[in-house]
C-alpha cells in the first residue's frame, strides 16, 4: 500500500512541476493592438489631448512630435458583427495620437488608454512628415523603431509632403491605409516613378553609411492617396531638405535603378502623342578620374515596345519609322536625365543617384580622398550620358 | 589578479541555478526508471512468482483400466454433467465388444462421425475371417482396418481423453483396450474471408485474414509456391490454450531475430492470449513508450511482404490480427498501395502522410502557441482576419482547443459504437451542428475550427489505426507544452518524443532507422519509394540473410 502511494505521490509531483508553470507568458492574440501603421508628425495636440490637460492630465514633456498608430482591426461586438450593416463596417482601424518627446514613452502611454497593449510585430508602414523631418535627424526620429525588438525591420518608411497622420484616413470603406501604402510599393513593374521600397533595415544602413538618399514621398487629398516624388534626405545631416518631383524621379529610375514599367510621353513631329513602355533596362554609371578630376559616364539602354501612337493619318509601323521614334524617346529621357541631373547638382546639390557607390567600387583611393565633402564635389562634377532606347514591337497592331 | 578571477566566477545565484538545470534531467531519468521498474515488475515476461493453480480435474495419471464398465463411469463422473457431452454407446457388429464414442455436440462434425466412425463400426463391422485376431490387435486393428479417419491419436490417461473430447475431439472406449481413440473431428464455425475494415485499399488483394488460424496460415500458403515459408507453432496460454504460429523466411529471416522472438513467446504466461493484442504487450520492448512495437496487420499481403524484407509474424487462433515485426516509425506510415501503384504516386502519398502525421500531432499545439504566445509570426492578413473571430471568444486559446478536440475524440469515440442505421446522422449532427452552433455561440472561433477538422482527418490518412491512436494521445501532450511555454514548448516537445524515439529499439531494430541510426541504403523506401527496380536488395536493418531482393 504505502509503495503505491509513493509511486502515485511521484507521479503527481512530475505532473504539478509542469502544470505549476502554468501560461508563462501567454498573451492571446485578441488581447493585444496590433498597429500597422505609424505617422509621425510635429507635436500637433488632438483635441482629446487638450480636453485632458485642461484637467490637469499632464506629465513633464516636452511637445515635439505626435505619433499616430493604426490599430486593426477595432474592437467590435460579436453580435454587431453579425448584423454588421455597412456604416459599421466602415471603420476597419482606428487611429490613435498621442504627443510628447519620446516615442517609447508616448507609446506607453497608451497603456493608460486601451485595454489591449500594443504589439509592433506587424508594423507595415512608418510615415514621417517632411515638416518633423526637417527639423529632426531621421536618426533621432527613428532611434527607438530600429532599437524595438517587436518592429519588423522589413517595415517600410515613407515620407509625406504635409502632415504624416492624414497619409493613414481613409474615406474608402474596408481599407487599411497601411496596408495599402505598403501595396503601392510593388506597382514598380508598372511605373518607373517609384522607387524600390525602402524599408528600416535599408533605411539603418544608409544612414550608416552617410551618403545622402531618397525616401518615397506619399501626398494626401481629400483622404487619398498618391506616390509622388521622393523626399531628399541629406547625408550628413540626415534630415529632409527638398523633393524630386515625379518627372525628375523618372529620369533618376533610368541610371539609378532598373525601370522594368513605365511609359515614357512625348511628342512626334505633328504633335501627336506617342508612348513607349520600356520593358527592360540596363543602365551603368561609369566614372572617370583623371588626376584629380572626376567624371562620370552614364550609359542607358532601354528594350520596350511603342503602346501608343495617336498620328493621323496612321503611318505603318515600318523599320525607319520606329528608328525616328526611338530618336525622339531618347530625346525625352536625355531631358528627363538632365533636368533630375540639374536638381540634383544644382538645386539641393546631394548625390541621390547612386554616383558614390560606383566610385567607391572602381576608385576606393580616389573615393576615400573625396567622400569627407562628396555631396559638394559631387555637385560640380561633370556627367555626360548617352541613352539608346530599342523598341522591340509595338503590340499587337498589325498595320 | 585575484580581484580579477573573482570577477569571474559567477554569483551563487547563477550557480544555483545551473545546478537546477543539471539537476532536473538527473532527476527525470531516474523518475523515468523508477517507473519503469514498478511497472515492470509486475510484467509477465518476469514472473513473480505464479500462484499455483487452484482448478485441476482430478484426473491427472490415471489409467484407463480396459474395464469398460470402470471407464465409462469415469467418464461420466468426469464430465458427464457438462450439457454438451453426447455418449453415444455401441458393439462392433460381429463382436460382442462394447465401444463408447464421447463427443461434444456443436464443436464435433456428426456427419463425419456417423459416416466414418458409427457406421463402420456398427455396420460393417469385423469380418468372420479376422475375429480371432480382432482381440490381439486390438488397437491396431481398429486404426488400421476399421476406422476410416486421418486424424487418429491414441492416449492412455483420463487427463488427455476429457482434454481432448472438451477441445472437439472425438474419444472412443474399447471394451478391453486400455487406451483410447481420439479423432480428430473438430469443427468450428468460420466466417468467409473479407476485405479488412480497417485496411481497406483501392488497389491490392480484398481478402483479410480471419478468426481461424488454419485459415490465416493457409492464405500465407496460398500466397504462393513457396518452399522457405516457415510457421513454427507453439501453444500458449496456461489455463485456456491457444496455437500460436511464428511465420518466417527460412532463408531470409535473421536468426537471432527468430529466437529472440521465439524465446519470448516461451516466456509468455498468462492465462488466456484474447487477441494478438495481448501477444504484443507481452513481449514488446518497452511497456511505457506511447509507440507500438510490433506492427499488426489483417492483410496477407502486408504480412508476407513483411516476411520477404526479413522480418517475422505471429498469428494467433481466434483473431485476425497477425502482428508482424520489427517496425520501425516509417513502415507505420507506409500502406501496401504505395509499392502497388507506381513509384511517383506512391512517393507522394507517402509524403503526403508523412506531412498529416505531422498536422496530426502538431496542428492544434501551433495553433495555441501562435495565438496564445507569437502573433507576430502569424502574416498579418491573417492575424487580422484571426483577431476579428477571435474577439467575443471567452476563453485563451489553449481551453478552447482542448474543447474542441475532446468533443471531435468523443465523437470518434461514439462513432466507434454508434449503431450503422443511425451512425451518418449522428456524425453529422455532431461533426456540423455542434462545430457550427459552437462557432455560432461563440465558444470557439472558426479558425479553429478548420484546425481541428484538418488534425482529425489527419490522423485517419495513417494506415495503421493503432500508429494514429498514438499520435492522437501525444497532440494532447503537445497542446499542454505549447500552452506552457508556446512554440519554444512544442519544439521541446518535438525534441522529447524524437530522443525517445532514437533510444527505442523494436527487437532489436531502433525505431527509427533508417534515419538514426543513418543507412543509405534504406532510404530508398523511406519518403520516397524508388521505383521498384532500384530497390533490389532487401531492407539492411533487418540484417537479412539472403540480402538479395531478387532471390
Amino acid at each position: 500500500m504505502k509503495r503505491y502511494l509513493l509511486f502515485v505521490l511521484r507521479i503527481a509531483v512530475a505532473v504539478s512541476l509542469v502544470l505549476n508553470t502554468g501560461c508563462w507568458s501567454s498573451n492571446e492574440i485578441e488581447d493585444l493592438s496590433v498597429y500597422v501603421g505609424l505617422a509621425l508628425d510635429v507635436a500637433q495636440e488632438s483635441k482629446f489631448e487638450q480636453g485632458i490637460e485642461k484637467q490637469g492630465a499632464s506629465y513633464p514633456k516636452h511637445n515635439m512630435l505626435t505619433a499616430t498608430v493604426q490599430i486593426v482591426p477595432p474592437v467590435t461586438g460579436k453580435g454587431q458583427k453579425q448584423g454588421g450593416t455597412s456604416s459599421e463596417q466602415a471603420t476597419t482601424y482606428i487611429n490613435e495620437k498621442l504627443t510628447g518627446d519620446s516615442l517609447i514613452q508616448i507609446f506607453r502611454q497608451f497603456a493608460l488608454r486601451r485595454d489591449r497593449p500594443l504589439i509592433g510585430h506587424h508594423l507595415k508602414v512608418i510615415v514621417v512628415s517632411s515638416e518633423l523631418a526637417k527639423r529632426y535627424s531621421l536618426e533621432q526620429i527613428f532611434d527607438f523603431v530600429l532599437r524595438d525588438n517587436d518592429i519588423r525591420p522589413s517595415c517600410l518608411v515613407l515620407v509625406s509632403h504635409r502632415n504624416a497622420f492624414e497619409s493613414l484616413s481613409t474615406s474608402e470603406p474596408g481599407e487599411i491605409p497601411a496596408i495599402y501604402l505598403a501595396g503601392l510599393v510593388k506597382n514598380r513593374y508598372r511605373s518607373n516613378k517609384i522607387i524600390p521600397p525602402v524599408s528600416l533595415i535599408k533605411l539603418d544602413s544608409r544612414m550608416q553609411s552617410g551618403s545622402s538618399f531618397l525616401l518615397q514621398n506619399v501626398i494626401t487629398s481629400e483622404n487619398e492617396h498618391k506616390f509622388s516624388g521622393a523626399g531628399i534626405f541629406k547625408g550628413s545631416t540626415k534630415k529632409w531638405i527638398g523633393e524630386l518631383n515625379e518627372f525628375d524621379l523618372e529620369g533618376l529610375s533610368w541610371f539609378s535603378f532598373d525601370v522594368i514599367g513605365g511609359a515614357v510621353k512625348t511628342y512626334a513631329h505633328e504633335g501627336y502623342t506617342i508612348t513607349y513602355e520600356p520593358k527592360r533596362s540596363n543602365s551603368k554609371i561609369i566614372p572617370k578620374v583623371q588626376g584629380d578630376d572626376i567624371s562620370f559616364h552614364i550609359k542607358v539602354s532601354s528594350e520596350g515596345s511603342l503602346m501608343e501612337d495617336w498620328s493621323f493619318p496612321e503611318i505603318p509601323s515600318s523599320e525607319e519609322y520606329m528608328r525616328e521614334l526611338e530618336k525622339l524617346f531618347e530625346k525625352q529621357v536625355n531631358k528627363q536625365i538632365q533636368q533630375v541631373l540639374y536638381k540634383m547638382q544644382h538645386v539641393y546639390r546631394v548625390d541621390v543617384g547612386g554616383f558614390n557607390e560606383q566610385l567607391r567600387i572602381k576608385y576606393p583611393k580616389v573615393w576615400n580622398r573625396v567622400k569627407e565633402d562628396w555631396d559638394e564635389t559631387f555637385s560640380s562634377i561633370p556627367i555626360t550620358y548617352e541613352v539608346d532606347m530599342n523598341i522591340t514591337d509595338f503590340g499587337s497592331s498589325n498595320d | 589578479m585575484w580581484s580579477i578571477l573573482m570577477t569571474f566566477i559567477p554569483s551563487w545565484k547563477l550557480i544555483a541555478q545551473a545546478f537546477l538545470l543539471l539537476a532536473v534531467p538527473v532527476l527525470m531519468i531516474l523518475m523515468s526508471k523508477v517507473i519503469r521498474k514498478s511497472v515492470v515488475n509486475t510484467f509477465a515476461l518476469k514472473p513473480d512468482s505464479p500462484s499455483p493453480p487452484e482448478t485441476e480435474i482430478g484426473l491427472a495419471n490415471v489409467p484407463i483400466t480396459g474395464t469398460y464398465d470402470s471407464d465409462i463411469v469415469t467418464v461420466r463422473n468426469a464430465i458427464g454433467d457438462q450439457a454438451d457431452v453426447l455418449i453415444r454407446e455401441i458393439v462392433i457388429s460381429g463382436t460382442e465388444t462394447r465401444v463408447a464414442i464421447v463427443f461434444l455436440e456443436g464443436l464435433t462434425d456428426s456427419d463425419l462421425i456417423d459416416s466414418h466412425l458409427i457406421t463402420p463400426l456398427i455396420h460393417r463391422g469385423v469380418p468372420e475371417e479376422d475375429r480371432s485376431s480382432f482381440h490381439d490387435s486390438l488397437s491396431a486393428y481398429l486404426t488400421e482396418r476399421l476406422i476410416p479417419a486421418s486424424d487418429i491419436k491414441k492416449s492412455s490417461d483420463f487427463q488427455a481423453l476429457v482434454e481432448g473430447i472438451l477441445f472437439g475431439q472425438t474419444g472412443v472406449l474399447v471394451e478391453g483396450l486400455q487406451e483410447v481413440l481420439l479423432i480428430g473431428t473438430a469443427k468450428g464455425k468460420s466466417r468467409s474471408l473479407e476485405e479488412p475494415m480497417s485496411e481497406a485499399l483501392l488497389r491490392g488483394p480484398r481478402t483479410g485474414f480471419t478468426e481461424r488460424i488454419s485459415d490465416n496460415t493457409g492464405l500465407l500458403r496460398r500466397h504462393g509456391e513457396n518452399g522457405s515459408l516457415t510457421l513454427t507453432k507453439f501453444q500458449i496460454g496456461s489455463r485456456v490454450k491457444k496455437i500460436l504460429i511464428l511465420a518466417y523466411m527460412r532463408d531470409i529471416a535473421d536468426p537471432n531475430l527468430v529466437d529472440e522472438v521465439t524465446s519470448r513467446i516461451q516466456r509468455i504466461d498468462i492465462d488466456d492470449p484474447i487477441e494478438s493484442g495481448y501477444i504484443e504487450q507481452l513481449i514488446e520492448d518497452n511497456v511505457l513508450s506511447p509507440f507500438q512495437q510490433m506492427q499488426n496487420t489483417e492483410r496477407p499481403d502486408r504480412v508476407i511482404a513483411g516476411l520477404l524484407e526479413g522480418r517475422v509474424a505471429i498469428l494467433l487462433d481466434g483473431t485476425p490480427f497477425a502482428l508482424v515485426l520489427p517496425v520501425t516509425f516509417s513502415m507505420l506510415l507506409q500502406s501496401p498501395e504505395d509499392y502497388y501503384e507506381r513509384w511517383l504516386p506512391g512517393s507522394f502519398m507517402r509524403l503526403l502522410r508523412f506531412l498529416a502525421a505531422l498536422l496530426a500531432l502538431l496542428a492544434p499545439a501551433l495553433y495555441i502557441s501562435f495565438i496564445s504566445f507569437h502573433p507576430g509570426l502569424i502574416p498579418t492578413k491573417l492575424a487580422l482576419s484571426i483577431i476579428e473571430n477571435r474577439q467575443g471568444v471567452p476563453f485563451p486559446s489553449f481551453i478552447e482547443a482542448l474543447i474542441m478536440e475532446i468533443s471531435i475524440e468523443i465523437l470518434r469515440e461514439a462513432g466507434i459504437r454508434l449503431p450503422k442505421p443511425i451512425g451518418p446522422a449522428m456524425g453529422i449532427v455532431g461533426g456540423l451542428i455542434i462545430g457550427d452552433a459552437a462557432v455560432n455561440a461563440g465558444i470557439v472561433s472558426p479558425f479553429l475550427v478548420i484546425v481541428v477538422a484538418v488534425t482529425a482527418i489527419s490522423s485517419f490518412t495513417i494506415p495503421v489505426y493503432s500508429a494514429g491512436l498514438t499520435l492522437r494521445i501525444l497532440r494532447f501532450t503537445g497542446m499542454f507544452c505549447a500552452a506552457t511555454l508556446g512554440l519554444f514548448g512544442v519544439v521541446m516537445f518535438f525534441l522529447l518524443i524524437c530522443s525517445h524515439l532514437v533510444r527505442l529499439k523494436s527487437f532489436g531494430v531502433p525505431y527509427v532507422t533508417p534515419i538514426v541510426p543513418y543507412g543509405f541504403s534504406d532510404w530508398k523506401d523511406l519518403f520516397v519509394r524508388v521505383p521498384l527496380k532500384i530497390m533490389k536488395m532487401r531492407p539492411v536493418m533487418f540484417n537479412a540473410k539472403d540480402k538479395d531482393r531478387r532471390n
